[in-house]
């Protein structure tokens, strides 16, 4: 909220710099986002009356005017249009200066001497462009100080009013709180309210508990028309529109005591019998600002007789809003529940600066004050009669009536605070604050009750004006060991750091995204995952079930800043439709980054598929975990190479899977290059992770290696031979590997050699050569007799 | 004979000394030592001469092939260290080649900060715990005494999902998890992703929050700013100032920022780090915890703007862009 220390001025008087007055008040908890110093350079513009208007001798657009300023006449030329004889506008004389830094001189215009300068609203700083000449009302004194008068200087705060502190939200408001902080005294402004008997027919009644207090005042014979200058500066400065005298006073009301009011046009009621309540079903009324509205049990109205003419607290009717030729007005002041006001207008979709002061809570002991002040001002400078008939519908024994009291010590706020405040302290801050002390008790002040409801409120005031500086700082006492960190912290940690010393960069992406990733991917339909009712975009619209959709994208951005290349992984939340799982994702794009210069190692290069089923394998071997890699049969998920895929398993508990991406996704996002990819459900990997690993004793006996050459059919896999191998090798086998594969002529079509090594070991004795031989041999039987091998 | 001898020795050391093959060695070790050798003539003559010169003579021979022994095989070692040598040096391969293979990878700068951050607390002593980032209206919200109709809604610019469950808007709502599921002490850090709907220049729709959270009996403000000062300092450097300033959060009351100073291109300022405060009574009666026995402190800081500080990053989108050329810097 926007507050010109002018403003506030007229109620507490600001003795420190405007730095200081920001330094204070943001440590006190109102912070000042922004300093708008206006009309900083201006300087010595005056009023002036235009007595004549001549044509220029030399000059068509241009014309002479001789200004008088209430002493002397001064000649100016000016090429404005909007000017006629008579008019006041403002007159800069040599040596003023206007709002863009220029210093007027005497000048001399196609011959003819001009002294000055007559001001647009631009060049007084109050508008960013004007058209013409500004002129003033005609009442305005000639040879006056403009920039005073119209109040061309200021200093505005912008200050954003934390929800706890509707108290604030008004010049009165802060203007109190500075007092309180800077120990100024603070004075409301002066009201005489001149009441007559003047007779009038309205009635209100409250029918809800949301409505404890309303008051209505009627006030005849107004002259509507343009508020005094320096009112409507007021309002500019605050952000508000001018619009007419009526108008403009209850905002003017509004932002000075922070309390909403509403004026009916008294012409435009004509039942005059006002009752609150809850919306009656299939209600509808149209607003101030044009909208037709439909209502229903959440909004609380005002009704004269069976029609809406207002939204409690949010916004009047178009039906009896007040016009230019408006004469007569009921002026509502009312207090409508905080709760009540925020639930109305969010389900209207409405916040109007009503309903934001509103919302935060009002102080219900202003009511009545802002009513006589509008009426005040309303009488002082729109001419009208205030009628001493005022309406009132108070619920006496309503809550908000009875004044807050907390049972509260001193001691309590400092063993609390941690702090060694001297009672006096605590009270010297306190009092000025409007708290009052009984026994064992503090009474709160009414423009603080929605906020201040237990005594760590009051320490929060004790601390904030005494300031947070002066508690000293200490470290909690005696906490036992600390609890233990969530089980899937560590492996996080593990997988990053073994990814990262593996050449793999990390990324973080937005767990977001888009409709169409799903279908692409055939992950199924919206429907199916968790959908955003109220996503940012489009392309953000749903949680995503797979870190593919978040990882492709990343290939496809570096694709095409030429950096094809790409290695990387994720480790982040996937969204399934009733829970959360961490997820690990791989993705390699591209070649390897081997820096590779000879033949071999650029062969090396292109093997991702199998660079990345390797690092896999090396990873649950890192975690002390076997993994097997089977080929997906089914290969369900349209993102997949159709062959060149596995799905990964530990202990026969399926927690991945690992596989070329299909060119048709790759396509989609306009990747040319080979991409593979690997997921990991972290989750269900932390229940396969056993701590209590025991020591396996190893032989010290020497070992002896055989190996097999076999001539294999293509349609053969080696792990089809492993299985033969595995289920038949003798106890002794210690290990076997593969060294060697090849193709040739020599070979029949379509087969391939596959050279196979076993380790034989016996934890007992030295193993003779005969003793091997026997039960390798055996072994190859088996390969020949299960599989269609050749032994070579 | 012991002139004999003396002209043995001193023509045998030159010849050793002249030597430089192994082949050559070999050779001269038979002529010096071998059965038809100068020395051997010499020793096989010993019985021909005086009885009382034998002694002499025959130490003297038996010192010299002792000698002449150790000064060849102290030769061989000689010549096979240089042969070995020679044969190195004419390894003529280019090592200034750039090596390849695969370059080592990169940690998120996220990542990094979230570590770092939570390392220091662990060792304060608070677990690390983690929640969903799809909760309930009432743990991000209500329990956190923000009901329905707060205007502290207004704080949060919340994603709702079709189902009426939010993305959680702050980490919070873990502290909630945690008080629910245990009884105090409770000394928790949660990091993780939060969600707000207010993307613009300044802000990304997911970003990321460490929260902390200490309640037992007789916890004060005091150990809030004791704890928070001791790990800024850690965190930035003593040579920073700290500033609490009140602020307002329905979950704490007293609620304060945290500021801390620092000088950018010379200009010191003071840099909103982190919000905390003492935890509302009401926070402890969702949780049913009795207000009465126990307090506490939570705080909450933001990883991105940590990270941005630190690495002086001018924009959040950087983080989320996870262009190469930014990955690798960390």
């Amino acid at each position: 909220m926007k507050f010109p220390l002018s403003w506030l001025r007229d109620y507490v008087s600001i003795d420190c710099s405007v730095n200081d007055l920001v330094d204070t008040l943001t440590m006190a908890g109102l912070e000042v986002d922004h300093v708008d110093t206006i009309g900083d350079s201006l300087e010595g513009i005056i009023t002036g009356r235009i007595d004549s208007i001549t044509r220029h001798p030399n000059a068509d657009k241009l014309v002479i005017t001789s200004i008088f300023d209430g002493n002397t006449h001064h000649q100016i030329v000016t090429g404005a249009s909007n000017i006629k004889e008579g008019d006041i506008v403002p007159v800069s004389l040599p040596g003023a200066v206007l709002a863009n830094g220029m210093l007027i001189k005497s000048a001399q215009l196609r011959g003819i001497t001009s002294d000055g300068m007559l001001c647009s609203e631009a060049e007084c700083g109050i508008a960013d462009e004007s058209s013409g000449i500004w002129i003033l009302p005609p009442d305005t004194p000639l040879g006056l100080d403009f920039v005073s008068f119209a109040i061309l200087k200021d200093t505005v705060l912008d200050i954003s009013i934390l929800p706890n502190r509707g108290d604030c939200q008004s010049m009165l408001g802060l203007a109190r709180e500075i007092a309180a902080i800077t120990k100024q005294s603070f004075s409301l402004p002066k009201i005489n309210l001149n009441e007559s008997s003047i007779k009038h027919s309205y009635s209100v009644t409250s029918k809800s508990e949301l409505c404890p207090l309303y008051i209505g005042r009627y006030i005849t014979s107004l002259m509507n028309g343009k508020s005094p200058l320096w009112m409507q500066r007021r309002l500019q400065l605050c952000g508000i529109r001018p619009i007419s005298i009526i108008v403009d006073i209850t905002n003017y009301v509004l932002l000075e005591t922070g309390h909403p009011l509403h004026a009916f046009d008294d012409r435009l009621c004509y039942k005059k019998t006002f009752t609150i309540e809850e919306a009656p079903p299939s209600t509808s009324m149209t607003t101030l600002d044009g909208q037709s509205r439909s209502l229903d049990n959440q909004q609380l109205l005002i009704m004269e007789s069976n029609k809406a003419v207002a939204i409690a607290g949010i916004m009047g009717g178009q039906d009896t809003e007040v016009s230019i030729d408006t004469s007569t007005v009921f002026l509502e002041a009312a207090y409508f529940d905080p709760t009540s006001i925020r639930r109305s207008a969010t389900s209207l979709g409405l916040r109007t600066e009503s309903s934001i002061r509103f919302e935060k809570g009002v102080c219900i002991d202003t009511v009545d004050y802002a009513s006589q002040r509008a009426c005040f001002l309303l009488v002082e400078h729109a001419g009208g009669s205030l009628s001493n008939h005022v309406v009132i519908s108070k619920q006496d024994k309503h809550a908000c009536f009875t004044q807050h009291k907390i049972p509260f010590s001193f001691d309590k706020l400092n063993a609390f605070l941690g702090s060694t405040f001297s009672q006096k302290q605590m009270e010297s801050v306190l009092i000025p604050l409007g708290f009052t002390f009984s026994k064992q008790a503090i009474s709160v002040p009414s423009w603080r009750s929605h906020d201040i409801t237990e005594w760590p409120c009051i320490a929060e005031e004790v601390a904030r004006l005494i300031g947070f500086d002066r508690i000293d700082s200490t470290l909690p006492q005696s906490l036992p060991i600390q609890d233990k960190d969530d089980p899937i912290v560590d492996l996080i940690q593990t997988v990053q750091d073994f990814f990262v010393a593996n050449g793999f960069n990390e990324v973080n992406t937005y767990p977001m995204i888009s409709d169409d990733d799903l279908t692409v991917m055939g992950l199924g339909s919206k429907e199916s995952w968790n959908e955003l009712a109220n996503p940012i975009s489009p392309q953000l619209a749903l949680m995503r079930p797979s870190l593919l959709a978040s990882l492709l994208p990343l290939i496809a951005y570096h694709s095409t800043r030429q950096l094809p290349n790409q290695a990387l992984f994720e480790v982040g939340r996937t969204f399934h439709k009733d829970h959360e799982l961490t997820s690990l994702g791989i993705v390699i794009g591209g070649k390897l980054d081997l820096a590779a210069y000879t033949p071999a190692k650029r062969d090396l290069e292109t093997d991702i598929f199998h660079h990345l089923s390797h690092t896999c394998s090396r990873f649950f071997q890192h975690l002390g975990l076997s993994v097997t890699l089977k080929p997906d049969s089914q290969h369900s998920c349209l993102w997949k190479h159709p062959t060149l895929n596995y799905l990964l398993y530990i202990n026969k508990i399926p927690i991945g899977s690992l596989a070329h991406v299909h060119p048709t996704l790759l396509d989609h996002y306009c990747i040319k290059e080979p991409v593979v990819y690997m997921d990991i459900d972290l989750t269900t990997l932390l229940d396969s992770l056993n701590p209590s690993k025991t020591y396996d004793a190893f032989s010290r006996f020497p070992s002896i290696r055989r190996d097999i050459a076999l001539c294999v059919p293509d349609t053969l896999s080696f792990s089809d031979i492993m299985a033969i191998i595995t289920k038949y090798k003798h106890k002794s086998v210690l290990k076997t590997g593969v060294f060697d594969v090849f193709e040739s002529e020599t070979l029949a079509p379509y087969t391939r050699s596959i050279g196979i090594y076993l380790i034989y070991q016996s934890m007992t004795e030295t193993l003779s050569d005969d003793t091997v031989n026997v039960n390798h041999q055996r072994l190859c039987d088996r390969l020949t007799e299960f599989l269609p091998v050749q032994i070579r | 004979m012991i002139d004999i001898l003396n002209s043995i020795k001193s023509d045998s050391i030159s010849k050793i000394n002249e030597l430089d093959s192994l082949h050559e060695l070999d050779q001269l070790k038979s002529f010096l030592l071998g059965k038809k050798s100068p020395l051997m003539d010499v020793l096989k003559d010993i019985p021909k001469i005086p009885l009382e010169k034998r002694p002499v003579i025959g130490k003297e021979a038996n010192q010299l092939k002792q000698e002449l022994t150790k000064r060849l095989n102290k030769k061989r070692d000689e010549l096979i260290n240089k042969e070995r040598d020679d044969f190195l040096n004419q390894n003529q391969a280019d090592v200034t080649l750039p090596t390849s293979g695969f370059p080592s990878g990169s940690y998120h700068p996220i990542t990094i900060v979230t570590r770092y951050v939570c390392s220091i607390l662990n060792r304060y002593g608070y677990a690390i715990k983690q929640g969903p980032n799809i909760e309930t209206d009432f743990n991000n919200f209500e329990a956190l005494n923000i009901g329905p109709n707060h205007p502290a809604r207004d704080m949060h610019d919340t994603f709702y999902l079709k189902n009426k469950t939010v993305l959680r808007t702050h980490t919070s709502p873990v502290q909630i998890r945690t008080m629910l599921e245990q009884e105090p002490p409770i000394k928790i850090i949660a990091p993780g992703k939060v969600y707000r709907c207010d993307a613009d220049t300044s802000h990304s729709p997911v970003f990321h929050q460490v929260e902390g959270l200490c309640v037992d009996k007789h916890i004060t403000f005091s150990d809030l700013k004791g704890t928070l000062e001791a790990f800024l300092h850690e965190l930035f450097g003593d040579e920073h100032a700290i500033r609490f300033r009140s602020s307002y959060f329905p979950f704490t009351e007293p609620s304060v920022e945290v500021d801390v100073s620092y000088t950018i291109n010379g200009k010191t300022t003071w840099l909103e780090i982190m919000g905390a405060g003492m935890v509302q009574r009401n926070v402890f009666r969702q949780v049913s915890y009795d207000p009465d026995s126990y307090t506490g402190f939570a705080f909450g800081l933001g990883i991105e703007r940590i990270a941005m500080i630190l690495y002086k990053i001018d924009n959040i989108r950087l983080f989320y862009e996870n262009d190469h050329r930014f990955l690798t810097q960390f």
